[in-house]
């Protein structure tokens, strides 16, 4: 027997003493781990139609800004300095999607009349047929309002993000993206 | 259906950023991963942090993934390589973060040269979620220098050969054979003296 096999045979008997003696810890919470893989992919989706739709200096200006006007300290605080930083890392990447949202959906309803939906290009065609400097002036002005909605929806609203179905927010998005834009925006 | 065959349409399915696909393989993966990670680190809040981060790695770059049948190697290189980049940083700054705070170290091993400053002894707060073995395993792991801990654990937690490990770690084969041989024979050595 050559000293590799004798340290293969060691290797393998002491591999088989560790699947013995070793105990697992209790697992993960499986939903809060679900809950953030959501999170990722809903705003590497959202960060896909923003860079289809804009130049993505653009965009990324755009989710700087949003995240800027948020600001990791309006999360509201939990108990103990452990938990309030996971529920920071946690609000911040909830926060992001659901601010980002709020542009287009108040995009939408603020800038449309109530009633029956405009007939024309979509948001999202709107968006590629805007040159640079007008597309930033429009994008800086929601991103602007983001701020005056958030203190009108409160504190509380960014607290729900954590409870929120994050895919229904991304259906509300998509949906608005694809629907009409309106004349405002032509 | 195989299960590799499941699993190939699961991460096909995955790399369109399916929400169900992605959950699956959460649902298949978290409790090996945060076993592997709490085992590297011996924090479980770091571990389960970690565990997120190592998903959240996967939705972003999971598109870059070419199918070859080693998806679980894939996986667990992201989780190694974010359990590396802890350790360096807290070799780099070892009064930051939260592991001082769970485990304390023991006299006889504040001298031992370290790859990284790993706990020794959990508090009490933390021995109350862990079982005594549990507790008596991490300890022996966490006396492992950091190479000869990754690849005892990558070969407990996946089923990668020691070559795939070897290139991994940036090292060779028999390196990787040596390091295993070493840290299976130090931790029986110390798990069989403390019972």
């Amino acid at each position: 027997m050559t000293l590799d096999d004798e340290m293969l045979q060691e290797i393998e008997s002491g591999e088989r003493w560790l699947g013995e003696v070793c105990q697992e810890p209790p697992p993960p919470n499986a939903d809060r781990i679900k809950l953030r893989v959501r999170i990722a992919a809903q705003e590497m989706w959202l960060h896909g139609q923003l860079n289809d739709a804009t130049p993505t200096h653009l965009a990324d200006r755009t989710m700087q800004t949003v995240r800027a006007a948020i600001g990791e300290d309006r999360a509201a605080p939990a108990s103990g300095p452990r938990s309030r930083n996971r529920y920071r890392r946690v609000a911040w990447w909830a926060s992001g999607v659901a601010a980002a949202a709020a542009i287009v959906l108040f995009a939408f309803v603020g800038f449309q009349d109530r009633g029956e939906l405009p007939s024309g290009p979509s948001f999202v065609e709107v968006f590629e047929s805007m040159g640079e400097s007008d597309l930033e002036m429009a994008l800086a002005a929601l991103a602007a309002d983001v701020a005056d909605l958030e203190d009108e929806l409160g504190d509380a609203w960014l607290a729900q993000a954590d409870d929120w179905s994050l895919q229904s927010i991304g259906d509300a998005i998509d949906q608005v993206m694809t629907e009409p834009a309106g004349d405002d925006w032509l | 259906m195989t299960d590799s065959s499941e699993l190939v349409s699961i991460v096909g399915r995955a790399r369109n950023r399916d929400i169900d696909a992605l959950e699956r393989l959460v649902d298949r993966y978290s409790a090996r991963l945060y076993g592997f990670l709490f085992r590297m680190t011996g924090n479980p809040d770091d571990a389960e942090d970690m565990v997120q981060e190592v998903f959240v790695r996967l939705v972003k770059s999971i598109v870059h993934y070419e199918e070859d049948g080693r998806f679980e190697a894939w996986l667990f290189r992201i989780a190694a390589n974010l359990a590396r980049d802890r350790g360096r940083r807290q070799k780099r700054n070892p009064v930051v973060g939260s592991i001082d705070e769970d485990w304390t170290e023991t006299a006889d091993e504040r001298t031992e040269p370290r790859a990284w400053i790993a706990p020794r002894v959990p508090s009490p707060d933390l021995r109350l979620t862990l079982t005594e073995e549990i507790v008596r395993l991490q300890a022996a792991l966490n006396r492992l220098p950091t190479e000869e801990r990754e690849v005892v654990m990558l070969r407990h937690y996946t089923d990668m050969s020691f070559a795939e490990i070897a290139g991994m770690m940036g090292s060779p084969l028999g390196t990787a054979l040596a390091r295993a041989h070493r840290g299976l024979a130090k931790l029986r050595k110390w798990m069989e003296s403390s019972s």
